[in-house]
């Protein structure tokens, strides 16, 4: 199947005076249409800067250095400023982590849905806004008709999230990337925000990219999931494969980190040791070398590439062979 | 066992607004007839969603704030009766870990300042001798002697939390309130920090009062837990009681809505309905029958108390 979105070795840094912030370092990756793809990683790994180099809205002083990315027939990097307007919620929306500040204040919250029909159809206004009204009634918002008046600040930060989720959906796009949809909600807020997202990727057949530094929540929606450390893409495979054999160290100390829930009580979490390194002063060889409880000598040195160990299976680390071609 | 902290109908409302001219009559019940015991050397884990009053319950205790009515005993003295003057001994007894290591640390303070101050205040120590047991208390939350020369923000935020570790520490209390310590963290430094906390209270074996929206920290570190909704504490067990036979319907929903690890869950999820705040409880009710999968017209009309069902495990409902 000819994938959806396709990243290639991309490159984004940030050139701060003397110094270059390597936030995005060769990453690559493919999401196929209709599938929910996890990136998990820490702060400052570099997930979030990747989702604004899809949308190419890299802030200053970044900038996409080298890389690809497809989308359809489409190299987005090489679009106009014009074009890139009507791919961005027309076929690749974005829900982000604030809903609050994603919204305008002054602004009721049905003309922000109704904006996006607007902007991308040839609904009248009239059309836009029943449009927006059925979104709002379909993401959960009780009484939408009369709450598409309201303003922002009058909902709670569950049905914020809603109606930031209602623009998403607006114009029934291909992708729809998520960064950190529930942090900052309650779990029981949370699970409905999450089956949400299941339901539009059921009816519409959107793909969605999941980002997030909760790799619960993410093992729960997504086919498959990315992994990210400081820059790089360390590990990626389908989200079975990773649970039951996860091959980077980093990823298989992430999951013991989590807290069990249930069963016999743990003393002490197998935690990893150490920081993230700083992302100015990257290590010279793997970067996860400092922290590993696998190192060897040629981690120190040496920059592992990220190899197919079985198929789907991507694995950046010299413990595993590349086995297929 | 003895008990170190009392908590009885501990309750504190908030007025909407203290000008007279904006005030509405409503009340907010941040924390309503809350009671529970911590035992000596025990970790105690509150946990509920934002706004469920654990916070202001873990605030009433120290007495940061005044509760509107209600007591709090610590080792038998009653805490609500003392005079502000006599708070001071308290505070040396009775410390807290605040969820934020980004603005719990004055940035124009060095670590060393920020340390002396319970040494200075209490007069436990000064000159090399503050300064040896500071190094000792830096040490064993992870940190070098360099790190006494230098200021908040030369730290990642685990580094920060394990200075307000120490912080707290310094006086040694007897008992330490935790509020949220690892929420603002990565999940990598998650773990070292609580691996932390629990040397830390195994070694010095003060008693904790964890404070947490995430079950899996709370399951993780406390003995007992107590589960809190709407300012009222709905349920309360030892930790594998609690996970294994929540009695509750809250705490089943609170369970059930934690992401597992396992594959293909999210199918099976019991949904819970609507949200705290859209659905205010009815008066003299449930607080949580609004919300609630098994709530008759009698859950309308009473509020239950927290009631012993078996060994150690208490709940507040009257289904079960």
């Amino acid at each position: 199947m000819e994938p959806l979105l396709e990243v290639k070795n991309l490159c984004a840094y940030f050139f701060m005076g003397s110094s270059i912030l390597k936030a995005v370092d060769g990453v690559s990756f493919e999401i196929q249409p209709g599938q929910i793809v996890g990136l998990v990683g820490e702060s400052g790994c570099g997930k979030t800067t990747a989702t604004q180099c899809i949308l190419r809205l890299l802030p200053s002083p970044g900038r996409i250095v080298e890389g690809e990315v497809r989308f359809g027939d489409k190299d987005l990097l090489t679009l106009s400023p014009e074009e890139m307007r009507q791919i961005r919620g027309r076929h690749i929306s974005v829900i982000l982590q604030d809903a609050m500040a994603a919204l305008n204040p002054v602004i009721r919250v049905g003309e922000q849905v109704a904006d996006i029909r607007l902007a991308h159809t040839t609904d009248s206004n009239r059309a836009a806004w029943e449009k927006a009204v059925e979104l709002m009634g379909q993401t959960g918002i009780p009484r939408a008709s009369e709450r598409a008046r309201y303003h922002a600040h009058e909902f709670s930060g569950g049905m914020q999230q809603r109606i930031v989720i209602a623009t998403a959906l607006a114009c029934n796009p291909e992708l729809i990337i998520a960064d950190e949809p529930t942090t900052g909600l309650d779990v029981t807020i949370q699970l409905q925000i999450l089956s949400l997202l299941l339901k539009a990727r059921e009816q519409m057949g959107s793909a969605i990219l999941y980002i997030s530094h909760d790799f619960a929540t993410v093992v729960s929606i997504c086919d498959r999931i990315i992994i990210m450390y400081a820059g790089e893409v360390v590990e990626s495979a389908p989200t079975k494969e990773i649970l039951t054999n996860p091959m980077h160290p980093y990823t298989e100390g992430l999951i013991n980190s989590i807290p069990p829930l249930g069963g016999a009580p743990m003393e002490f979490l197998p935690a990893i040791p150490g920081l993230p390194p700083n992302p100015v002063d990257l290590p010279p060889g793997c970067r996860f070398a400092p922290r590993c409880s696998h190192v060897s000598e040629e981690c120190l040195v040496q920059r592992p590439d990220l190899i197919a160990c079985t198929p789907g299976h991507y694995v950046r680390c010299f413990s595993y062979k590349e086995e297929i071609e | 066992m003895k008990t170190l902290v009392q908590v009885q109908s501990l309750t504190k409302h908030f007025a909407a607004s203290r000008l007279w001219i904006l005030r509405t009559g409503q009340v907010t019940k941040a924390v309503d007839d809350v009671s529970f015991s911590i035992e000596e050397g025990e970790v105690f884990g509150l946990v509920g969603e934002s706004g469920c009053g654990k916070t202001t319950t873990g605030r009433l205790i120290l007495r940061l704030i005044e509760p509107t009515s209600g007591d709090v005993f610590f080792d038998g003295q009653r805490i609500t009766a003392l005079a502000r003057s006599e708070l001071r001994d308290y505070r040396k007894q009775a410390q807290i870990i605040f969820q934020n290591p980004f603005s719990s640390l004055n940035p124009r303070r060095s670590i060393e300042d920020i340390l002396s101050d319970g040494y200075d205040i209490y007069g436990l120590a000064n000159g090399g001798e503050r300064r040896d047991r500071m190094v000792a208390l830096l040490e064993k939350v992870g940190l070098g002697a360099d790190a006494l020369k230098r200021y908040p923000h030369q730290f990642s935020g685990g580094q920060r939390q394990r200075i307000v570790i120490a912080r707290a520490l310094t006086v040694e209390p007897k008992f330490l309130v935790a509020d949220e310590p690892v929420s603002a963290l990565d999940v990598s430094i998650q773990a070292q920090v609580l691996n932390l906390l629990r040397q830390l209270q195994r070694d010095l074996k003060f008693t904790m009062l964890l404070i947490a929206h995430d079950l899996r920290v709370v399951y993780h570190m406390s003995d007992r837990i107590g589960v809190m909704y709407l300012g009222r504490l709905v349920e309360l067990a030892n930790k594998q009681e609690l996970y294994d036979h929540p009695l509750h319907p809250y705490t089943q929903a609170l369970i059930s809505s934690a992401p597992t690890m396992e594959l293909g869950r999210m199918g099976r999820k019991a949904v819970l309905k609507g949200e705290v705040w859209n659905r205010m409880p009815p008066p003299g009710g449930c607080v949580f029958y609004p919300r609630c999968p098994i709530a008759t017209e009698e859950c309308k009309r009473t509020l239950p108390t927290l009631e012993a069902k078996g060994q150690d495990h208490s709940v507040a409902c009257i289904r079960v």
